[in-house]
C-alpha cells in the first residue's frame, strides 16, 4: 500500500523488537490484501487464478467482514467495482487494530498504531494525557482543524482531498463530491474505519448515519468549510 | 460566525431561523418590539441579533443545511432542524425539554416582564414545530420549557428512517496546540509523510 506507519509507545520501556513484530505482522497483511502488488492474494483473486474454495483462511475471514458491513451500511460499503474485489476500505482499519492487540499481548499499555492518517490509541500519551489527535484541514494540509483528545478510541478520516475522487458511491456508481472530509471515532480503529468510507460515500445524510449509530462519533467537513458534527463528538474535545 | 464558546458549555443557535424562533416568540408574548434579555450575562437584544447564546441546559440548536434548491432531490435538500441536543434527552421523545435560563442580572429593569407561565405559538421550523413555553417571576425570565420540537419522523429522510437528531455545526478553524498524530485522508507515502510532520511542527509551536 505504499503506506507510512507509525508505532509510538509510551510506556516507561519498549523494545524495539517489539516494534519490528508489528511491521512484520503489517507486512505480512500488505503482501496478501495489497491490490497493488501483482502476487498478492487478491490480485490473484482478481485475476481468476484462485477459486473461492481455495481462498486463505485470513481472505475469507476479511470478506466475510466486508459482506457484514455492507449489509450494515445499507450498501454504502461496497468491495466489488469494476469486476474486482478491493476490500482495503475494510483491512487498514483491521490491520492497525490488530497491530494494536499484539502490543497489548506484548504487556504495553499507553501507545499508538497510525497508518497513514488511521489510529489506534491506547492508554495515555507521555504527558500522562489522552492522545491528541488532529484532524487535518482538507483545504491546506499543512493545517489542523480540530484536536480531539483520545483514549482507547480508533480515529479515522475519509476524504477526496488528496487523491482526488477516489470513494465511489456503490449505489450511484458515482464520484461521492458532497463532502470533502468525514473523521469517525470508534471504539476502536477495525469499527472507525470501515465505517468512515460508506458514510462519507453517503454524503451529507453519513453524519446522520454516524449519528444513529451507538460508539461512533463524526466530524463532517462540507465545501463550504462549515463542520456538522454528531452530539457525542465533543466529550473529545478539550474543556477551554 | 463568532467563535464557538466551551462547547461543553454553550451552544450556539446559528441558523436564522432559529434565531427568529426564539426573539419573534419572545417579542410576541412579552410584548415588547425590542426585548433586551440578559441570558449567560450576554445581552441578547432581538433588534439586531445574529446568534444568541444559550446555556448547554438549553437543549437545543438549529442546524439550517444548505444543499441543492432542486426540490426534486429528497436527499439534500435544505433542512431544518430543532432537536435536544443533549445525549440524555432522546432525540424522539415526547417529554419536553427543560430549558434552563439564567435569569437577566441587575442590568435588566427589574418587572420589564409581567410574571406568568406564556406557552408561544406554535412555530413553524421548516420541517416541523416547535413550541415553548416561558415562566416570569419578579420580573424576570426564568425558565423556558420546549413542549414540542420536531422529530423528523415523516418529514425528512434519513438513511435507516430513524428519527435524525440535529447535530451541531461550526465553521472550521486552524487550531493549534500540541498533537500526537494527524487523522486526514489517506495519501502517498512521501506526500503523508511530509504533511504529517508539517502539521506536527505548525501545532507545536503555539
Amino acid at each position: 500500500m505504499g503506506m507510512p506507519v507509525v508505532v509510538e509507545i509510551a510506556d516507561k520501556f519498549a523494545d524495539v523488537k517489539d516494534v519490528d513484530d508489528v511491521f512484520e505482522y503489517l507486512r505480512a497483511i500488505d503482501e496478501r490484501f495489497s491490490t497493488y502488488k501483482e502476487l498478492s492474494e487478491i490480485s490473484r483473486i482478481n485475476r481468476g487464478e484462485i477459486l473461492p474454495d481455495q481462498y486463505s483462511v485470513e481472505m475469507k475471514n476479511i470478506l466475510s467482514l466486508c459482506e457484514k458491513t455492507k449489509q450494515e451500511t445499507e450498501g454504502f460499503f461496497d468491495i466489488n467495482f469494476n469486476g474486482k474485489l478491493d476490500p482495503s476500505g475494510l483491512v487498514k482499519g483491521f490491520a492497525i487494530n490488530e497491530a494494536s492487540k499484539l502490543l497489548t499481548a506484548k504487556g504495553y499499555k499507553n501507545f499508538y498504531v497510525e497508518i497513514a492518517g488511521d489510529v489506534q490509541t491506547v492508554g495515555l500519551n507521555s504527558d500522562n494525557q489522552p492522545w491528541a489527535i488532529g484532524i487535518r484541514n482538507p483545504f491546506n494540509e499543512k493545517e489542523v482543524i480540530k484536536i480531539i483528545n483520545v483514549s482507547n478510541r480508533g480515529v479515522a478520516t475519509s476524504g477526496t482531498y488528496i487523491r482526488g475522487n477516489h470513494i465511489i458511491n456503490p449505489i450511484t456508481k458515482k464520484p461521492a463530491t458532497e463532502i470533502i472530509s468525514l473523521t469517525v471515532i470508534g471504539p476502536d480503529i477495525y469499527e472507525a474505519d470501515r465505517f468512515a468510507t460508506p458514510a462519507f460515500a453517503m454524503g451529507l445524510s453519513g453524519i446522520d448515519w454516524l449519528e444513529n449509530r451507538v460508539g461512533l462519533e463524526g466530524y463532517l467537513i462540507s465545501h463550504d468549510k462549515h463542520a456538522i458534527f454528531t452530539t457525542g463528538f465533543s466529550q473529545y474535545l478539550k474543556n477551554i | 460566525m463568532t467563535k464557538f464558546g466551551p462547547i461543553t458549555k454553550y451552544f450556539q443557535i446559528t441558523a436564522v431561523v432559529g434565531v427568529f424562533v426564539g426573539l419573534a416568540f419572545l417579542r410576541q408574548i412579552l410584548g415588547y418590539n425590542n426585548v433586551q434579555a440578559n441570558i449567560n450575562n450576554q445581552v441578547v437584544n432581538s433588534a439586531t441579533p445574529n446568534s444568541l447564546v444559550v446555556p448547554m441546559s438549553t437543549p437545543f440548536t438549529i442546524n439550517n443545511r444548505r444543499g441543492e434548491d432542486d426540490e426534486d432531490d429528497e436527499d439534500f435538500r435544505r433542512v431544518a432542524r430543532v432537536t435536544p441536543v443533549v445525549t440524555a434527552l432522546p432525540v424522539s421523545s415526547a417529554t419536553p425539554a427543560t430549558v434552563a435560563v439564567i435569569p437577566p442580572t441587575a442590568s435588566a429593569q427589574s418587572g420589564q416582564y409581567r410574571d406568568g407561565t406564556y406557552t408561544g405559538q406554535i412555530a413553524d421550523a421548516y420541517y416541523g414545530n416547535v413550541q415553548v413555553q416561558l415562566v416570569v417571576g419578579g420580573g424576570k425570565i426564568t425558565k423556558v420549557n420546549v413542549l414540542q420540537f420536531p422529530n423528523d419522523n415523516g418529514t425528512s429522510r434519513s438513511i435507516n428512517n430513524q428519527a435524525m437528531p440535529i447535530l451541531q455545526q461550526e465553521v472550521i478553524q486552524v487550531q493549534s496546540g500540541n498533537i500526537n498524530a494527524v487523522s486526514g485522508a489517506s495519501a502517498s507515502s512521501q506526500a503523508f509523510s511530509q504533511s504529517l510532520n508539517s502539521a506536527i511542527q505548525q501545532a507545536k509551536v503555539v
